[in-house]
C-alpha cells in the first residue's frame, strides 16, 4: 500500500513536472514548421511560475465554483494519470480505463460550469461547444479504447500495456489520434494560440480567469495532453519492463515528446475546420474505431 | 421464527401507518397545517417502518411469506417478500419518507384546504407501490396496480384547475391504461386458465409454448415499459412530471416507474425463467434507444421538471441494459456474468431512485422560492440559495455519471457488463453489439453532462435573468432537511457500492441459481480517496502559494457594462446539439427582427424554435385518428334507444347460452 501510494505521487510529480517541456516542444515544433523561431522548449515552465505568482482577478459574480474549478480540474487530470502504470506494476489498483476516461468528465464539468459563471457571452459560448464537442469524442474514444479492451480480454490498465501492438491496432491508433486531437484542443478542432472569438472553444472557457488560477488551469491543460500521449504510448507502444526507473522515465519521455510532434505536424498542415463539420471528422474517426472492433471480433 | 415474528409486527405496523396517515388527515376538520403535518410525520414514519422491513427482506436468505385471507373466492392475498421484492420495498420506502419529510415545507405554497387530500392520495400512493412490490397473486397485483395508477393520476391532477395539468393527467391515465392492458394479456397468457399465484404461474410457464412465451414477453415488454416510459411509450412522462406537484414528481420519476421494472422481472426473469437471447437483445435495444433519445430530448427542455422527466426515460434505458445483459447471459447460460449485469441494473435501479428524486426535490425547491420552473428565468440562485445549490450540484453530479458519485458506480457496472457480453466471443454479432452499446453509454454520459452543466449553470450560476429569481431565499429547513440525506447517499453508494452491489448479487442469484458469485474487488473507494488526497494537497498548495487573495471586478463585457442579457441562455447552450441532431428533432424557428435605418442595428428581436416530437406526430396523431374513426364507425349501434339495448342483452345471453351448452 504505502508503495503504491509513493509509487502514485512519484508519477503525478513526474507528470507535473514533464507536461510544460512537452508543451514547450510541440510550441517550437509548430514554430519551426512554420518558419519562425518561436519561444524556446522551457517557456512554458517560466509562463506557469509567472501565473502563479500574480493574485487572480476574479468576476464579482462569481461564487466557490470559480474557485474550486482549477483544483478539481487539475487533481482531476493528475488522478488519471497517476491510474496508467508507468513503471511496472502498482500494487493496489485505483482505478481502471473507464474510471481515468470519467476523471476528464469530472474535470470537463467544472471547467463548463466554472465558463458560465462570470455571466460573460464568450464563456458561455465556449462552454456550450466543449459540451458538444465532447458528446461527439466520448463514443469515438469509447469505441476505439473498447476494441483494444476486446483484445487484451480486461479493463485493467495493466493487461492492456501494448494492447494496441496488433493488426487491428492500426486502426484504432489512428481513430484515438483523431480524439487526442480534439481533446487536447488542437487544430483542426479548436486553435489553443488564439482567442477569437470565432474559433475559440477551450480558451473562451478560461477568459475570465486570469493569475494563480488561470496557471493552475494552464497547467492542467498540459497534464491532460501529456496523459492523453502518455496513454496513447502505453497502449500502442508499450515501455519495456526490468529498466531502471530513471532509464524508463527517459524513453517514456522521449516517445511522448515524438507523439507530441505529430500532433504539431498535424496542426502545422491543416486549416481549422468549421464547428458544424466536426460531426463528419468525428465520423471518420468513429469508423476506424469501428472497424478496429470488428477486426478484434473477428480475430479471436 | 424470531424473525418472521418481527417482520409480521413490521408488515402491520406499516400498514397502519399508511392508512392512518391517508385517512386521518380528511377527517380533521379546519385543522389548518395539522392535516399535512399529520399526513407527512405518519407518511415517513410508515416509509422507515418499510424501509426497515425491506431491508431486512433483502438480507433475509429465506422469504418473509404471510396470509392475509381470501379476497375473492379462489383469490388469495398473501405477501411474499424475497430479495427481490425486499430491494424494490426498500428504495421504495426510502424516498417516500424522505419525500414526506420534504413536503412538509413544500406543501406550504398550496391552500391548506387541499393539504388533506393530498395527504390522502399520497399516502395511498405509498402504500400502493408498497403492495405492488409484495403481494405474489395477479390479480391481487393488477388491484395494486392499478390503485397506484388511481392514486398518482389524483396527485398529478392536483392543480385540476389549470387546463394544462388535467391534460396531463388525461395523458398519464390512457397511457397507463393501455400499458395495464398489455399487463393483463401478459398475465392471463402466463396463467393460461391455471392458478393466480405467481407461484401458480411459475409452475405452468414450464408447459407453455415458445411462441406463447414470447407474446408474453413482448406483452410484459410494452405493458411495464408504457408506465417505466421506454421510448417511444414514453409521451406521457414529459407531460405529467411537470404538472404533479415536485415532491409527487420526485416519488413518481424516483420509484413509481421502478415497480414497472420490478414487474418486468417478476414476470420475465423470476415466472416464465428467462428466455432465448433475443429477448434479451431486445431489452438492452430499447434500453439503448431510450437513453439515448431520452436525453437528446432532455438537452432541449427549458422546463426543469419536463427536462427530469425526460432524464428519467433515459436511466430506465441505462437500466434496462443491464437487464438486458444479464438476460441475454442466462439465455447463454452463463450466470455469473448474468448475476453481475442483473445487479448491476439493479444497482443503477437505486442510484437513479436517490438522485432522481433529489433533483425534482431540488427543483421543487427551485420552483418554491421563484415560483418557476423555467430556467431562462433563473440565474444566481448559488448565491440567494446557497445550501439548495450544492444539494442540486451533487444530483447533477451524480446523474451525470461522474466519479467518485453514485451514477458513475452504476454506469461502471453497466460498462463492464457490456463490455463482458463483447469478451464471451459468443458471436461477432454480439461482440460488436456489446461494444456499440458501451459508445452509445458514452455518447448518454456526455450528453447528460451537456445537459446538468446547462440545468445548473443557467439556473444557479452567473447574474439572475428575472425578479423572481433575484428576490429568491432559501426554502424552509424541513425541505433542505428531506434532501440532505440523498445527497450523503450519492456519495455513499458511489464510494461503497459494495454495501449494495452485495446484496444484489445475492438477488440475482435467487432469481437464477448459479455459484456463488463474488464481486471482484472494486477500486471506488480507493479512486475517491486518492481524488480527496490530491484535492487536499493540491488545495494546500494553493494556499501556500496567495491562496484566495484575489481582487474582486467586473466580468469584461467588451466595453460596456454586463448584464443578465448578455448571459448565454439555455436556448443558446443547447443549440450546437440542436443543430447536430436536426434531422431527429427537426426543430423550427421563427426570428422576427425590427430595424432602424440599416438592419445591422436591431432593435428588438423576436426569436423562437419550436422542435417537433416525431413521436407524436407519426405514432401517435395516426393511431388516434384511426381510433376515433374506427369508434365513429361503431357508434350506430349504441342509438340510445332502449329497447334496442334490451335486445342486445337478449341476444347476448341467446349466445352465452349455446356457449355454455
Amino acid at each position: 500500500m504505502t508503495g503504491s501510494v509513493l509509487s502514485a505521487g512519484g508519477q503525478m510529480v513526474f507528470l507535473m513536472l514533464l507536461a510544460p517541456l512537452v508543451n514547450g516542444v510541440i510550441k517550437k515544433a509548430k514554430a519551426l514548421t512554420q518558419c519562425r523561431r518561436g519561444p524556446g522548449v522551457l517557456q512554458p515552465y517560466f509562463d506557469i511560475l509567472k501565473f502563479l505568482r500574480r493574485d487572480p482577478v476574479v468576476s464579482v459574480h462569481t461564487s466557490w465554483v470559480t474557485q474550486l474549478t482549477p483544483l478539481v480540474c487539475l487533481g482531476a487530470y493528475l488522478a488519471a494519470g497517476s491510474l496508467i502504470p508507468l513503471w511496472g506494476s502498482q500494487g493496489v489498483a485505483l482505478g481502471d480505463l473507464i474510471a481515468l476516461i470519467y476523471l476528464f468528465a469530472l474535470a470537463r464539468f467544472f471547467l463548463a460550469l466554472a465558463a458560465l459563471e462570470p455571466g460573460s457571452a464568450f464563456g458561455g459560448m465556449g462552454s456550450s461547444r466543449e459540451m458538444m464537442i465532447t458528446s461527439l469524442v466520448e463514443p469515438v474514444l469509447v469505441l476505439g479504447l473498447f476494441g483494444l479492451v476486446l483484445a487484451a480480454g480486461s479493463t485493467d490498465l495493466g493487461v492492456l500495456a501494448g494492447a494496441g501492438r496488433n493488426p487491428a491496432g492500426v486502426l484504432a491508433f489512428i481513430g484515438l489520434m483523431i480524439v487526442t486531437v480534439a481533446e487536447t484542443g488542437r487544430i483542426p478542432v479548436d486553435n489553443p494560440d488564439t482567442h477569437l472569438e470565432l474559433t475559440m472553444v477551450h480558451e473562451a472557457m478560461l477568459l475570465e480567469y486570469a493569475g494563480r488560477q488561470l496557471g493552475f488551469l494552464h497547467w492542467a491543460a498540459m497534464i491532460k495532453q501529456l496523459v492523453l500521449l502518455v496513454l496513447l504510448v502505453h497502449l500502442f507502444w508499450p515501455q519495456p519492463t526490468g529498466i531502471p526507473v530513471a532509464a524508463a522515465l527517459g524513453l517514456l519521455a522521449a516517445k511522448v515528446t515524438a507523439l507530441g510532434l505529430v500532433l504539431a505536424m498535424i496542426e502545422s498542415v491543416l486549416a481549422k475546420m468549421r464547428l458544424f463539420r466536426l460531426p463528419e471528422l468525428m465520423a471518420g474517426g468513429a469508423s476506424f474505431c469501428l472497424l478496429a472492433v470488428l477486426a478484434n471480433s473477428l480475430l479471436k | 421464527m424470531e424473525l418472521v415474528d418481527l417482520q409480521e409486527k413490521m408488515f402491520f405496523f406499516t400498514l397502519v401507518l399508511y392508512l392512518a396517515g391517508a385517512v386521518l388527515p380528511l377527517t380533521v376538520r379546519r385543522g389548518g397545517r395539522l392535516p399535512l403535518t399529520m399526513g407527512c410525520c405518519l407518511g415517513a414514519a410508515a416509509g422507515l417502518s418499510g424501509l426497515t422491513l425491506g431491508v431486512a427482506g433483502l438480507f433475509s436468505p429465506e422469504p418473509f411469506t404471510l396470509s392475509l385471507g381470501y379476497i375473492l373466492p379462489g383469490v388469495e392475498l398473501s405477501v411474499y417478500l424475497d430479495r427481490l421484492a425486499g430491494f424494490f420495498l426498500a428504495t421504495i420506502c426510502l424516498v417516500t419518507a424522505l419525500a414526506s419529510f420534504y413536503s412538509l415545507g413544500y406543501m406550504g405554497i398550496y391552500p391548506k384546504r387541499s393539504t388533506a387530500w393530498w395527504a390522502f392520495c399520497y399516502n395511498l400512493f405509498s402504500l400502493s407501490m408498497c403492495l405492488v412490490v409484495m403481494v405474489d397473486n395477479m390479480v391481487a397485483f393488477l388491484i395494486c396496480w392499478e390503485l397506484m395508477t388511481l392514486a398518482s393520476y389524483f396527485l398529478v391532477t392536483f392543480e385540476y384547475r389549470h387546463q394544462q395539468v388535467r391534460r396531463a393527467g388525461f395523458a398519464y391515465i390512457v397511457m397507463t391504461h393501455l400499458g395495464t392492458v398489455f399487463i393483463m394479456s401478459a398475465f392471463f397468457l402466463a396463467s393460461g386458465g391455471g392458478g393466480w399465484s405467481f407461484a401458480d404461474l411459475a409452475g405452468g410457464a414450464g408447459s407453455l409454448s415458445g411462441t406463447a412465451r414470447s407474446l408474453v414477453f413482448l406483452c410484459a415488454l410494452i405493458g411495464f415499459g408504457t408506465k417505466a416510459g421506454v421510448v417511444p411509450l414514453h409521451i406521457w412522462l414529459p407531460s405529467a412530471h411537470p404538472a404533479a406537484p415536485s415532491n409527487v414528481s420526485a416519488v413518481m420519476s424516483g420509484v413509481m416507474l421502478k415497480t414497472a421494472i420490478y414487474g418486468l422481472m417478476r414476470l420475465v426473469i423470476d415466472i416464465l425463467g428467462g428466455g432465448p437471447a433475443w429477448w434479451g437483445g431486445l431489452v438492452l435495444a430499447a434500453g439503448v434507444v431510450s437513453a439515448v433519445l431520452g436525453v437528446v430530448y432532455a438537452l432541449m427542455e427549458h422546463d426543469l421538471k419536463r427536462l427530469l422527466a425526460f432524464h428519467s426515460v433515459e436511466n430506465i434505458g441505462i437500466i434496462l441494459m443491464g437487464l438486458g445483459a444479464g438476460m441475454i447471459f442466462y439465455a447463454w447460460s452463463m450466470p455469473v456474468p448474468g448475476a453481475i449485469a442483473i445487479a448491476a441494473g439493479l444497482f443503477h435501479v437505486i442510484n437513479h431512485a436517490v438522485f432522481k428524486s433529489l433533483l425534482f426535490l431540488g427543483a421543487g425547491s427551485i420552483y418554491y422560492a421563484t415560483g418557476t420552473r423555467d430556467i431562462e428565468q433563473l440565474g444566481g440562485l448559488i448565491k440567494r440559495m446557497p445550501q439548495t445549490a450544492v444539494l442540486f450540484l451533487t444530483g447533477a453530479i451524480s446523474i451525470s455519471a461522474i466519479p467518485p458519485f453514485n451514477g458513475f458506480a452504476s454506469e461502471y457496472q453497466i460498462y463492464q457488463s457490456l463490455l463482458a457480453l463483447s469478451l464471451a466471443k459468443v458471436s461477432v454479432f454480439w461482440s460488436m453489439a456489446g461494444v456499440l452499446a458501451c459508445a452509445a453509454l458514452a455518447l448518454t454520459g456526455a450528453l447528460a453532462a451537456a445537459c446538468f452543466v446547462k440545468a445548473f449553470g443557467v439556473s444557479f450560476l452567473a447574474l439572475p435573468r428575472s425578479e423572481k429569481a433575484a428576490k429568491a431565499t432559501e426554502p424552509p429547513l424541513a425541505m433542505r432537511a428531506g434532501m440532505i440525506p440523498l445527497a450523503v447517499l450519492c456519495l455513499v453508494l458511489g464510494v461503497f457500492p459494495q454495501v449494495v452491489l452485495n446484496p444484489l448479487a445475492g438477488v440475482a442469484g435467487q432469481l437464477m441459481p448459479g455459484p456463488q458469485i463474488s464481486l471482484p474487488a472494486l477500486f471506488n473507494p480507493g479512486l475517491a480517496l486518492l481524488l480527496a488526497a490530491v484535492l487536499a494537497s493540491l488545495a494546500v498548495l494553493s494556499r501556500l502559494s496567495g491562496g484566495l487573495r484575489a481582487r474582486r471586478a467586473e466580468t469584461w463585457g467588451c466595453g460596456m457594462a454586463p448584464d443578465a442579457t448578455m448571459e448565454y441562455t439555455a436556448a443558446s447552450y443547447s443549440q450546437p446539439v440542436r443543430r447536430i441532431y436536426r434531422s431527429l428533432l427537426q426543430p423550427r424557428r421563427e426570428v422576427i427582427r425590427e430595424y432602424r435605418l440599416w438592419p445591422y442595428f436591431n432593435y428588438s428581436i423576436y426569436f423562437e424554435e419550436r422542435i417537433r416530437s416525431v413521436f407524436n406526430e407519426f405514432l401517435y396523431v395516426p393511431l388516434r385518428r384511426f381510433t376515433v374513426s374506427v369508434s365513429q364507425r361503431w357508434r350506430c349501434i349504441q342509438c340510445g334507444n332502449i329497447n334496442l339495448y334490451l335486445g342486445y342483452i337478449f341476444v347476448t345471453l341467446v349466445v352465452l347460452l349455446f356457449y355454455v351448452r
